[in-house]
């Protein structure tokens, strides 16, 4: 199963909420869905979905989600930690769930086991914490073994026990031959999570790329060198066209360039080295630095 | 079709005010049929004294609880699609059912099955309390074979026009107000003040008319003229059902057309 977002938009009014977003979501990855706030992930999903009206369409091998039998069992979507009925128990909640495919009420027990809500799987969820909100949404997503799990900020509330646990189900159940896609803000989870990005700002998109390349692309990606006399380091990078800037008392920071490269170029040039360390920009480096011009929100600026 | 009628099934089955409805359609049947099942004397002699068996108002003590049965199916029908806006549910829904006109039929037709289980239910009320007072079957006049289906019709269509109306607005509360306050106290205002300027308008204000759905209609106005000053029975359900099609239509239309 791959599923093709075909050149999703979306206005609100006069606001371009999703700009002609076209990406292929491939089955055995986790995919990250990144973007700061009010980039239009929501929308997407939901546009992916069907549920808002837009521009574009979204194939699910090949198809309409309409066109095929039992919805549910081609995709499970997560949207939000409070779509359940306050007062409709758990287990009631995902029965319900579970009629479009005719799921039996064993894997709803199994399902309410496997996310750790068995023992209020006959309470009412009005005093569901936003964790335990969000394992009875996922739980809802994977009852009935979809081959596309579509998750809008499933992390959030988790306590980190939880999120490691997320994390590693999705994996396996990408490794399952399934397609995961996950939109997160937490930066550090999805570097932990994702194998593929899909970057947006302004609805627009950004990056469709591994989350290596991604992270590749950062400028922030350079070598920390320590000398005696960094002067004459600087002097003799740049006779090669290596740039570096000071860093620290006695630091040079050299971009483009291995640590071989930095630590042949110091033998040479007579100077001794006190440390010589790659520095890899954070999957936050990257975002921050690829979408600085798209936040609704800044810090330190103009707003 | 089927997946959906399920859906909407288990839906309705597992929120507790559905069930609180029916216990109240059954309490409210009970007590108010008792009530107007009171025997009383029909004739009475010269000196006022009362001759003959006392009679009771058989079929009153079915229908007159029906304009309270009517507001719990209200509620029901309400919440069934109100709540789902409410708690965004509908978007589980329609993740699940992408074929909008397909769920919404299954959702219509589980709250007129709905409708008709309250109506019912407060029918066996009125029923056990005519059995307490002695006289569970019809005494008196013959009966009207159409009488308890009419009721039955009438909360359908007042069940129908909240749940549209709380889908066009996706507000349970507006679904369940409209109906009352306006047959109650909007309609009356408006037929007092319309009475001598617009007739016909009056003649089709829609809950207002519908609740003569019990009533004989009349034949002709005060003055003599042709026209029925006022719908009812038959035809008062027939002024309510075009207004009930007119708001699914609008709500069907707001439902395929708009944002989840």
């Amino acid at each position: 199963m791959t599923v093709e977002a075909i050149a999703l938009g979306k206005s609100y009014g006069a606001t371009r909420a999703v700009d002609d977003l076209s990406f292929t979501l491939e089955p055995g990855v986790v995919t990250g869905f990144l973007g700061p706030n009010g980039a239009g992930k929501s929308t997407t999903m939901r546009l992916m979905l069907g549920l808002d009206r837009g521009d574009g369409s979204t194939r699910w091998d090949g198809l309409p989600l309409r066109g095929h039998d039992h919805v549910t069992r081609v995709v499970g979507a997560h949207l939000d930690a409070k779509f359940f009925h306050p007062t409709r128990t758990a287990r009631n909640h995902l029965r319900l769930m579970a009629t479009e495919a005719r799921v039996p009420p064993s894997r709803v027990d199994e399902v309410l086991a496997l996310v750790g809500l068995t023992d209020v799987a006959r309470k009412k969820p009005k005093g569901f914490s936003l964790g335990m909100g969000q394992r009875l949404g996922l739980a809802g997503a994977i009852l009935a073994e979809p081959r596309v799990l579509l998750l809008d900020e499933p992390a959030n509330g988790l306590d980190p026990q939880s999120i490691q646990w997320l994390r590693d189900f999705l994996r396996h159940y990408a490794r399952q031959g399934n397609v995961v896609f996950v939109s997160s803000h937490l930066l550090s989870e999805m570097a932990l999570m994702a194998e593929h990005l899909v970057v947006i700002a302004k609805g627009r998109m950004v990056a469709d790329e591994t989350l290596e390349s991604f992270v590749a692309r950062s400028t922030r990606n350079d070598v920390l060198v320590r000398c005696v006399d960094p002067a004459a380091l600087r002097a003799a990078l740049a006779a090669e066209g290596v740039e570096a800037v000071t860093d620290g008392a006695d630091g040079l920071a050299v971009s483009g360039i291995d640590t071989d490269r930095v630590g042949d170029l110091a033998f040479r040039a007579g100077i001794a080295l006190h440390e010589l360390t790659r520095r890899t920009a954070s999957l936050e480096d990257a975002f921050l630095e690829l979408t600085s011009g798209d936040q609704e929100f800044r810090t330190g600026g103009d707003a | 079709m089927i997946a959906a009628l399920r859906y909407e099934t288990v839906r309705i089955a597992t929120i507790r005010s559905t069930a609180v409805s029916l216990v109240l359609a059954f309490l409210v049947g009970a007590g108010l049929g008792y009530l107007v099942a009171e025997p009383f004397s029909a004739a009475f002699d010269d000196a006022g004294n009362p001759i003959g068996d006392p009679v009771i108002d058989w079929y009153g003590a079915f229908g007159t609880p029906l304009a309270l049965t009517a507001v719990f199916a209200a509620v029901i029908a309400s919440q069934s699609i109100g709540q789902e806006y409410r708690f965004g549910l509908i978007r589980l829904t329609l993740t699940a059912f992408p074929q909008r006109a397909r769920i919404l039929a299954a959702k219509v037709l589980v709250v007129v099955v709905a409708a008709v289980v309250v109506a019912l239910t407060s029918y066996a009320g009125s029923w056990a309390a005519l059995a307490v007072r002695g006289s569970a079957q019809p005494v008196g006049e013959a009966p009207d074979p159409t009488y308890l289906l009419r009721g039955v019709l009438y909360v359908a269509l007042v069940a129908l026009s909240a749940f549209a109306l709380a889908g066009i607005t996706r507000q349970t509360a507006v679904g369940i107000a409209i109906p009352i306050v306006s047959g109650l106290i909007v309609e009356q205002i408006l037929a007092a003040v319309l009475a001598d300027r617009a007739q016909w308008l009056v003649r089709i204000l829609p809950w207002s008319t519908g609740a003569r759905w019990s009533q004989p209609a009349p034949d002709s106005l005060p003055d003599g003229s042709f026209v029925p000053y006022y719908y009812a029975g038959w035809q008062a359900l027939a002024v309510l059902g075009v207004w009930v099609v007119a708001l699914l239509l609008l709500q069907t239309t707001l439902f395929l057309r708009r944002d989840a």
